[in-house]
């Protein structure tokens, strides 16, 4: 790769620049914040992004604009490369936005992230390198800002070697390492599930065996229950038919006697009905005797006549009844007017002045009034009098009439009771020859029951008695049955026996067939775990030594050349330590990297940076960046001599295009081009 | 007559361990007041004051002091630039002090022709004529030596004293047999005293027909495998004697130092530090400088399994800790064998070698290199990676 034209786009002090660059070293030369070291973070930047941590919009863009932009020209194998990359001020931050890629004139517009591949693809670095915050093969081959060079010499030894072993693409073994890890541990831990699970592998064969033992065991005696069972089955067999003989046999006679018992209910019954008739008719006779006797004597009134009799009396009655009321209000009328006329009289006397006129009531007056009133008196008195009269006689008559209703009403009631007995004669004499019909029937149905039981008392005589037998055969068969049974069933669990006895034995055979593959499969796994302890992992680590190793072998020649000749102190050693650090070594004894002085410290650095340069490009002989070195003010703190020395460095390392950004003007004196940096008002111009 | 120290090879700054580095420079500071206290008339420091050109400030401070107590006592400091403080551009902190009129460097030469005409620097108080030759990175003072004009220095009259930061092949030691060195030869003769520096070891002895030959050593051990040999350094007080020079070696030693040689073989990096702890005697090491060197081959983990921060911690009671592990190896990796080039095929390669099918365990390779998808639950994820290698190891998958 060489660089062949950059042009920003207000990325940081540069408003719109385009800036040539010539094969050879070439020095960017000018004061601390000319803008030199931007032209080393756009190259960065339009090569791989922003990457959070290390490479961020804000600190690209330029103060106050909303977007700018990196394009960068380059050749590499041949091929002329155009790449840009855009950057936008977003309300949440910095934003990268699609950009292109020409490689020979054709164009391709590609994601911020596809560009980055695409690049990886061209460079031919590791695929890996595609998720990581920092490039690092881009990192320590082509550009490391020297503070980063100084962080990786004074980081621990753990972390350097991390950092190299990624830089050098041999990280894969540390990785293989620690997975190599993991998989063992899985594989011990199915190893002790293996062990868990056929650990009892010998107690299952045993118990396997002895369940053969017994399953054989019930097998015999399952032949021996069959044969008996069979035994029991002719007998029973045998005493069932002549069971069932005896039983057809009792069975008739057991019919006959039911019959004939039948027969005698049925006779008891005739014969109490026919007492129970017997009984009515006596009982129906008497009370038909007493009906006719009571009928004979009593002679039926004209109803018709009665009843007008009846309601004439009423009538009288209720007539009778109204006067008297009137006479006793009038008789009422006539005592009060007495008490009020014999009152009036008192008051008049003892009045001496009228309550309404307020005269004075004089006696001629008192005198006259009293006249007037007692002959009122006198003719309410004989009225009265009459009235009491009417009404004594109207009472007599009133006791008359309602003993003369009161007969009326019994004659009229005692019709009605007749009537009724009549009828009732009536039904009793129907009753009665219904029930001598019915008598004359029983009878003769007594008489046919009879003659039916001599018959079935004759054939029963001549048929024998077969309960005893029948009782004797049906206990032997019973006794018969029972010890069936008991055998049956001793059958039946020792048959369910071996049937479960058979099922655990499949069982065991299955659980051992798979223990013993467990077994197996410790052996196995054990022997895996062994070689991965023993031989892989020892292998991988070699590995990964032999390498690092010859790595180191390289590393240390070229380290302790190159800062021989930067720094001549016969009392200061320094070479590399198998972990990649600094071994310092001053007046003979061993000094931290932090004694050294300022040149001293950025003279190991450089000679660290250059050396693993180098050797990257040594062992990685297919990345394609080996042409380009920029070095970012490489002499902080050097003495003349030592810039001198840069420049024996620079010949030996024999790189086509060297970029080197300082603000030390000696190196000038040594660098094919030089670009002048200038900063005027806030924006840098170039030279 | 003349009495004069010679110090050489201080290098301060040189230790990056803090209690180190202010332990150099205490010992620079009581050799300074041993100096005065013992009334030299000057001071030679034969290189290597600093451990670099230009150290840090706060040496500097200190440094400054030391040599300031010397000039007010009116005592001089002659120096020359070792491998370490030197600087061809002249960028060099000695250069410093020599304006300020803190030390004189005696390095002081006309070039006439490629030929090096050296002047004497004379002592004012004594007499004494003092030159020499700073010391280079990598022996790279010898073509200065071989352009160096003798006769004149030869030939010069008086007490002459020679300052020079070279090693001497003839007088090395086994343990420098690898450095590189110049002969004897290369100094110019005659003088009475050659003050020289850059080897750290000590020596004294005459030499015809040169004079009286002499190395300090470093004044505090330099390194860990120093601290280990000589605990500690030390300087010479030289005084011109009659028919010569009587020299005396001054140790200085601020701490002591415990070492402690562990063999670590067949261990495991987790039991490396309850090792360490019961062998080391807390009492024993108690305010002095503790050494560990740890060797071996652990039988398994790494060096950075080793949580030296805790054992150091419970060895508080130590002035200071220093480890040394480079010959600590670790089986695990020690033990691979070489597997050619091709790193890419390493795995096909130990597979085929190793696995008795290689066909499966390739397959199983494959079936256990699953990611964690992103959104994908745990459970579902060791879910599909033990399905992916149930198939291949050919189980029944009932999860």
């Amino acid at each position: 790769m060489r660089v062949r034209k950059i042009r920003l786009e207000n990325i940081r002090s540069y408003t719109s620049k385009e800036i040539d660059f010539p094969d050879g070293s070439v020095l960017l030369s000018g004061n601390i914040g000319s803008g030199k070291t931007t032209l080393l973070l756009a190259i960065d930047f339009v090569l791989f992004g922003l990457r959070k941590g290390n490479l961020s919009g804000g600190g690209l863009l330029r103060k106050g604009q909303e977007k700018g932009s990196v394009e960068l020209s380059f050749e590499l194998l041949n091929k002329e490369i155009t790449l840009k990359r855009n950057l936008k001020r977003t309300s949440k931050g910095f934003s990268q936005e699609a950009g292109y890629i020409i490689v020979d004139g054709v164009k391709e517009d590609l994601s911020p992230v596809e560009l980055k591949q695409r690049i990886l693809e061209l460079f031919n670095y590791p695929r890996e390198s595609l998720t990581k915050a920092k490039e690092l093969v881009y990192n320590y081959t082509v550009y490391t800002p020297q503070e980063e060079m100084k962080s990786i010499v004074t980081s621990n030894s753990e972390d350097r070697l991390n950092i190299l072993r990624r830089v050098f693409g041999i990280d894969k073994y540390k990785r293989i390492l620690e997975n190599s890890k993991i998989l063992t541990s899985k594989l011990k831990d199915r190893k002790k599930e293996f062990e868990l699970l056929s650990s009892d592998l010998d107690s299952f064969k045993e118990e396997k065996l002895s369940k053969e033992t017994r399953l054989e065991e019930i097998n015999s005696s399952l032949e021996s229950f069959k044969i008996e069972l069979n035994e029991f089955k002719i007998k029973i067999d045998e005493k069932r038919k002549g069971l069932e003989i005896v039983e057809k046999e009792s069975n008739k006679r057991a019919e006959l006697n039911n019959d004939l018992e039948m027969l005698g209910n049925k006779l008891e019954n005739l014969v109490n009905q026919k007492s129970r008739d017997k009984r009515n008719i006596e009982k129906l006779n008497e009370e038909i005797n007493i009906l006719n006797g009571e009928l004979r004597e009593h002679k039926i009134e004209d109803l018709e006549l009665i009843n007008k009799k009846i309601l004439n009396i009423e009538e009288d009655i209720r007539r009778i009844e109204l006067e008297n009321r009137e006479g006793h209000r009038k008789i009422g009328e006539f005592e009060f007017s007495i008490k009020s006329s014999d009152k009036m009289k008192e008051d008049i006397l003892q009045l001496d002045v009228c309550p309404i006129c307020k005269q004075e009531v004089s006696q001629d007056h008192k005198h006259n009034i009293k006249l007037n009133e007692n002959v009122k008196l006198k003719e309410v008195r004989e009225l009265l009098e009459k009235h009491k009269i009417k009404e004594k006689e109207n009472e007599t008559l009133l006791s008359e009439l309602k003993t003369n209703l009161g007969e009326l009403n019994q004659i009229k009631n005692n019709n009605g009771l007749f009537k009724v007995k009549r009828e009732n004669l009536d039904s009793k004499t129907k009753l009665l020859d219904e029930l001598l019909a019915e008598q004359n029937r029983v009878k003769e149905k007594i008489g046919e029951i009879n003659s039916q039981k001599i018959g079935l008392n004759s054939v029963l005589e001549q048929l024998p008695d077969l309960t005893e037998k029948h009782n004797l055969l049906k206990t032997e068969l019973d006794v018969m049955l029972d010890s069936e049974r008991k055998v049956n069933s001793q059958f039946v669990a020792s048959e369910r026996e071996a049937r479960l006895v058979g099922e655990r034995i499949l069982e065991l055979k299955n659980d051992i067939l798979k223990k013993e593959k467990l077994k197996e499969g410790i052996v196995k796994y054990s022997q895996i775990i062994s070689f991965l302890e023993k031989d892989f992992n020892s292998m991988v680590s070699l590995i990964e030594k032999q390498i690092m190793k010859r790595v180191h072998s390289d590393f240390d020649k070229l380290f302790k050349d190159w800062f021989k000749i930067l720094v001549e102190n016969e009392d200061l050693e320094i070479s590399l330590g198998y972990d990649f650090g600094m071994m310092i070594k001053q007046n003979g004894h061993d000094i931290d990297y932090d004694h050294l002085s300022g040149g001293e410290r950025t003279a190991a650095a450089l000679a660290y940076r250059l050396a693993l340069n180098q050797v990257i490009n040594t062992i990685m002989s297919e990345i394609n960046t080996r042409d380009i070195l920029i070095l970012d003010e490489p002499t902080d703190g050097f003495s003349t001599e030592q810039v001198d020395k840069l420049r024996i460095i620079l010949e030996e390392i024999n790189i086509k295009q060297i970029i080197i950004v300082s603000h030390d003007p000696k190196i000038e004196s040594f660098v094919d081009s030089v670009l002048r940096f200038e900063k005027k008002e806030g924006e840098s111009f170039v030279f | 007559m003349a009495k004069f120290a010679h110090i050489a090879d201080c290098h301060i700054g040189g230790w990056s361990e803090l209690k180190l580095k202010e332990l150099n420079l205490e010992v620079f500071c009581r050799s300074i007041g041993i100096c005065i206290e013992r009334c030299v008339d000057f001071v030679l420091i034969a290189g290597d004051l600093f451990n670099t050109a230009l150290p840090s400030i706060d040496l500097i401070k200190q440094v400054t002091l030391e040599l300031k107590k010397l000039k007010d006592k009116g005592i001089p400091t002659y120096i020359i630039p070792g491998s370490h403080d030197y600087s061809p551009s002249g960028k060099t902190m000695l250069d410093v002090f020599e304006n300020a009129g803190l030390v004189r460097n005696v390095v002081r030469f006309e070039e006439r022709e490629g030929k090096i005409d050296l002047n004497f620097s004379i002592d004012e108080k004594t007499g004494v004529k003092i030159t020499g030759l700073f010391g280079k990175a990598q022996g790279l003072e010898k073509g200065y030596y071989e352009n160096l004009i003798r006769e004149n220095l030869e030939n010069e009259s008086g007490k002459k004293i020679f300052m020079f930061h070279t090693t001497l092949t003839e007088f090395k030691p086994e343990h420098l047999a690898m450095i590189s060195s110049e002969p004897v030869a290369i100094l110019p003769r005659g003088f009475d005293y050659y003050a020289g520096g850059h080897p750290h070891y000590v020596f004294n002895e005459i030499k015809e027909p040169y004079g009286r030959i002499a190395y300090t050593g470093a004044l505090f051990p330099n390194n860990f495998w120093e601290l280990e040999k000589f605990e500690g350094g030390g300087f010479f007080i030289n005084e011109f004697v009659e028919g010569g020079i009587k020299s005396e070696f001054i140790p200085v030693i601020v701490k002591r130092v415990v070492k402690y040689n562990f063999d670590l073989s067949g261990k495991d990096s987790n039991q490396v530090k309850d090792f360490i702890l019961e062998k080391v005697d807390k009492n024993e090491i108690a305010d002095r400088i503790v050494l560990l060197r740890l060797r071996g081959t652990m039988e398994s983990g790494k060096l950075s399994d080793i949580n030296f921060k805790e054992i150091f911690s419970e060895l508080e009671g130590a002035y200071a800790i220093l480890k040394n592990t480079s010959e600590l190896k670790s089986r695990e990796f020690e033990e691979l064998e070489d597997i050619g080039e091709d790193v890419e095929n390493v795995e096909n390669e130990l597979v085929s070698k190793y696995a008795d099918s290689p066909e499966f365990v390739k397959g199983l390779i494959e079936a256990l290199d699953r990611e964690k998808l992103e959104g994908e639950k745990n459970l579902d994820f060791e879910l599909r990676v033990i399905k992916d290698s149930f198939k291949i190891l050919n189980l029944e998958d009932e999860s």
